[in-house]
């Protein structure tokens, strides 16, 4: 991995307090909300987790505007991606519920912005291939993304394991199959990283 | 549209990194410039031409129709 620019060593210490923020609250206060009767602290309580989220979209943005030329083409490919996706399945899953043929609980909407982070980074990856870098070369901190894998594995298996009691089966489910596949991509770039190197080595 | 970036960079003894540096973008533009699959801005193709000291249609030339 080549040396990680001042942008992106900037970006990483903007976008990791807020993330840790993020799950902190998640993991800590979240939990509380059924135990409160007050309506306003409800409110607060639900929408806090909001406020982490902010800094990591500053965070976004600013690295978005700190990229040269080339780097925004790929951000707006990855964006163009990411938002077509995601309002194609909303209309679909739309329809679908007008139609009563499936049920969609109003919670569902939680999922739109770290499905549409997730396919934005997928998209960016894919257009980074396609003008010759890497999926990584749109951001290097200089963390392996089969660290990024593991670290994410470890927290939703951490959330999943603090949550037991409270989540469902489905969200208990839901997590620890999150919780592996991200363990297992992650096991997967790593062998293949390592290979890369060995094979580099052996030339 | 081709160019004449990596042998110019190469005159100079340059990295890609170099250039990247020098031109305040990233390696990946440069490779990317370099190999064809991206053609500048105009604003940066007159900068690359400003530290090489050429004139722009020296180092760029358009590439068949």
């Amino acid at each position: 991995m080549n040396k990680p620019r001042p942008l992106h060593r900037r970006y990483s210490r903007e976008f990791w307090p807020p993330m840790a923020a993020y799950v902190a609250v998640m993991l800590l206060l979240w939990p509380l909300l059924p135990r409160v009767h007050s309506e306003a602290l409800k409110i607060v309580l639900a929408l806090l987790p909001v406020v982490p989220v902010l800094f990591v979209v500053r965070a976004m943005v600013r690295l978005v505007l700190g990229s040269d030329e080339l780097e925004q083409r790929i951000h707006l490919i990855g964006l163009a991606i990411a938002a077509t996706v995601i309002s194609t399945a909303s209309l679909a899953g739309g329809f679908l519920a007008a139609a009563h043929l499936i049920t969609l609980d109003g919670s569902i909407l939680i999922w739109i912005w770290p499905t549409l982070v997730l396919m934005y980074a997928a998209g960016r990856g894919w257009a980074s291939r396609r003008y010759g870098g890497d999926a990584g070369a749109m951001c290097n901190n200089g963390v392996g993304w089969h660290w990024r894998l593991w670290l994410l594995g470890a927290v939703l298996g951490a959330v999943a394991w603090l949550g037991r009691d409270q989540l469902t089966g489905y969200q208990l489910d839901l997590l620890c199959g999150v919780c592996g596949v991200c363990v297992a991509w992650g096991l997967f770039l790593a062998m293949a990283r390592w290979r890369r190197r060995v094979g580099h080595g052996a030339l | 549209m081709n160019n004449h970036v990596r042998e110019l960079r190469g005159e100079q003894s340059w990295s890609q990194a170099d250039l990247a540096e020098r031109l305040e973008v990233s390696r990946q533009t440069i490779n990317a410039i370099e190999t064809g699959k991206y053609d500048p801005s105009l604003p940066l193709a007159f900068k690359i031409a400003r530290l090489f000291g050429r004139p722009i249609e020296s180092i760029f030339v358009p590439g068949e129709e």
